[in-house]
């Protein structure tokens, strides 16, 4: 299990599964050890683990994943933070939920297909299209627990990469997950037991190309999980915010000990700039989520 | 555009340039229908949605000049058979109230990349929206439309070959070129009928944008000889050409949202996309499906690829 350290405290935990490693034959142990997320009890999770490794079947290629901190995303407002316990920033749109009185978030999980944008007039542009746990509201707004895709254009060049956060520490780019638009990329974030938790497991699959990774990152120094809400968002600077067209996020789902949530339940957010909605979500059903762009 | 003949000897007419500052949010009817513009209907959803489509691409309308490609894919027929488990459409299909027909269709959605299971084999995939081919009387034509993706790996390099086709069956379908499409890209497909609109008709124009990069277009086409629309069913499809024996032919698409999925209905009013019966692509055996068909809402059909076939 090498053990990476970037700037900033960052430690992260990678894991080398053997060549040919099949999650659906690996007992409970090996998936532990070799970093893939654990099969899930509930029925229905369980459906959708074994249709995603069907699916990958034979074509899964483990990567043992490469980071950075991410420069381009540093600099941006952190206006996602509440500062007062009811929402008021004014960069994320999606849908967010939160747990049943007396319960907290230990998982979160999401797939969406990517979408392309292109880089016009030179300017810098900062899409983030991501899942995470807190940073909502109450006692964990002060912090969020995000996996995602960034889409970052500048001048001609526009790039698209997976990434993790556990704010306030930076964004933690993947450089060797290759992403390309219109891939199918699914991502799931464990942090047990929930509340108070301060490792978590990160999963990103690119269905698409067979390309997935999984690893255990901790949490910022003297901070816990919250698990108090569960978000599905594509995020933007709405002076930055490029045209992504629209995203479905789909089997979006939340879990707590013993219940969970869907990601379209709850409440949608929208981005606007100058009064009027320039990313506009959608609760569709119980677990599907649009978002479009309305500039 | 050049007028051109094209195979099955259909005519292809062209469409005059819309002037700069064209705007068809404002338009009359006669302006639009000239430059190829779909019609303007009064009702919602269509008025909503014809305004959104115009405010996305307010201000990157970039109008491009079809040309047709050589080639086209491969010749395919149309829907085999009427169950819903079928070996070559996924999707979602409506049928119009009793008494009236289809007189156009409308949807959005994002163009998946997509991955060819084999190396050096050539996989054909399309995403498309049309009326007819499903049943009853309309069963032995359809009026097609939408995104073609050829992909094959060679030498561990992934080739993609991607472009809107229209296509009105038995007719072949006709490769559009000059329209830049990428994975990723959002494009939204209209297709409408006139003279009249919906059964009897034998002209529809296909417009089609790509609201990401802003690249638009239209053309007119004409029935094959001796058909009319019938306008008995309208469907969201991602189609692949019937299977080889032996061989996967559906490459991994992942998923594909068809959104703001409307059928027009002659005379006014429409029919959501995901109000009907949703199709899956089978491999031709029981439990076999490849590719699945989910009526997500009213207007939202998704397909996704669902792995090999057992």
């Amino acid at each position: 299990m090498p053990l990476i350290t970037l700037e900033g405290d960052i430690s992260i935990t990678t894991f080398e599964p053997p060549s040919g490693f099949d999650p659906l034959a690996a007992t409970d142990a090996e998936l532990e050890q070799y970093g893939f997320p654990s099969r899930p009890d509930h029925p229905r999770l369980l459906t959708l683990y074994q249709r995603v490794f069907t699916r990958l079947k034979g074509r899964l290629k483990y990567i043992e994943p490469a980071f950075r901190i991410s420069r381009e995303a540093s600099g941006d407002p952190r206006d996602r933070l509440p500062s007062a316990s009811v929402y008021t920033g004014d960069n994320w749109s999606g849908g967010v939920v939160q747990p049943p009185p007396g319960k907290s978030f230990n998982q979160v999980l999401g797939q969406w297909v990517v979408p392309n944008a292109y880089p016009m007039s030179g300017e810098v542009f900062l899409n983030s299209y991501w899942i995470g746990l807190d940073g909502f509201t109450g006692s964990g707004a002060g912090e969020a627990l995000q996996a995602g895709v960034d889409c970052f254009l500048f001048g001609t060049s526009s790039s698209l990469y997976p990434w993790h956060q556990w704010t306030p520490s930076p964004k933690v780019a993947i450089t060797n997950l290759v992403v390309g638009a219109g891939d199918l990329v699914m991502i799931n974030i464990s942090a047990s037991p929930g509340a108070g938790a301060t490792t978590a497991k990160v999963s990103i699959a690119n269905i698409s190309s067979g390309a997935a990774t999984s690893y255990v990152i901790l949490a910022p120094p003297s901070q816990k999980l919250a698990g108090n809400s569960a978000e599905w968002i594509v995020e933007a600077d709405p002076n930055h915010l490029a045209d992504y067209g629209q995203i479905f996020f789909d089997n979006c789902i939340a879990c707590a000990a013993n219940s969970g949530a869907g990601g379209g339940t709850g409440k949608k957010l929208d981005i606007t700039k100058g009064g009027s909605v320039v990313s506009e979500a959608t609760l569709i059903t119980s677990q599907v989520i649009q978002c479009r762009y309305s500039a | 555009m050049a007028d051109a003949t094209v195979n099955d000897g259909s005519e292809l007419k062209a469409f005059p340039r819309p002037p700069t500052g064209f705007d068809p949010l404002t338009a009359v009817a006669a302006e639009l229908e000239r430059y190829g513009f779909p019609p303007r209907r009064a009702e919602r959803p269509a008025a909503e949605l014809y305004r959104r489509v115009w405010g996305r691409l307010k201000d990157k309308y970039r109008y491009v000049e079809p040309a047709i490609a050589a080639g086209g894919g491969p010749s395919r027929p149309r829907h085999p058979t009427f169950s819903p488990d079928n070996v070559n459409w996924s999707g979602g299909v409506v049928v119009p109230p009793a008494g009236t027909s289809f007189c156009g269709i409308q949807a959005d959605w994002i163009v998946p990349d997509v991955y060819p299971p084999l190396q050096n084999l050539g996989y054909w995939i399309g995403s498309w929206i049309g009326l007819d081919g499903y049943t009853g009387a309309g069963a032995n034509f359809v009026l097609q439309a939408g995104i073609a993706q050829e992909v094959y790996y060679q030498s561990g390099s992934l080739h993609r070959d991607i472009y809107p086709w229209y296509e009105w069956y038995p007719d072949n379908i006709v490769k559009i070129a000059g329209v830049p499409v990428s994975p990723g890209d959002l494009v939204v497909v209209i297709i409408s009928t006139a003279m009249p609109p919906g059964q009897g008709s034998a002209n529809a124009t296909v417009y089609f944008a790509n609201t990401t990069n802003g690249a638009s277009m239209s053309v007119p086409i004409s029935a094959p000889r001796g058909v009319q629309l019938v306008g008995n069913s309208a469907e969201w499809i991602v189609e692949q050409p019937l299977p080889i024996p032996g061989g996967d032919t559906l490459p991994d698409y992942g998923e594909v949202f068809f959104a703001d999925c409307e059928a027009y209905i002659a005379g006014g009013g429409s029919v959501g996309g995901g109000t009907g019966t949703a199709l899956n692509i089978t491999a031709g055996k029981v439990n076999s499906v490849v590719s699945r068909g989910v009526l997500i809402s009213p207007t939202v059909i998704q397909c996704s690829y669902s792995g090999p076939a057992p």
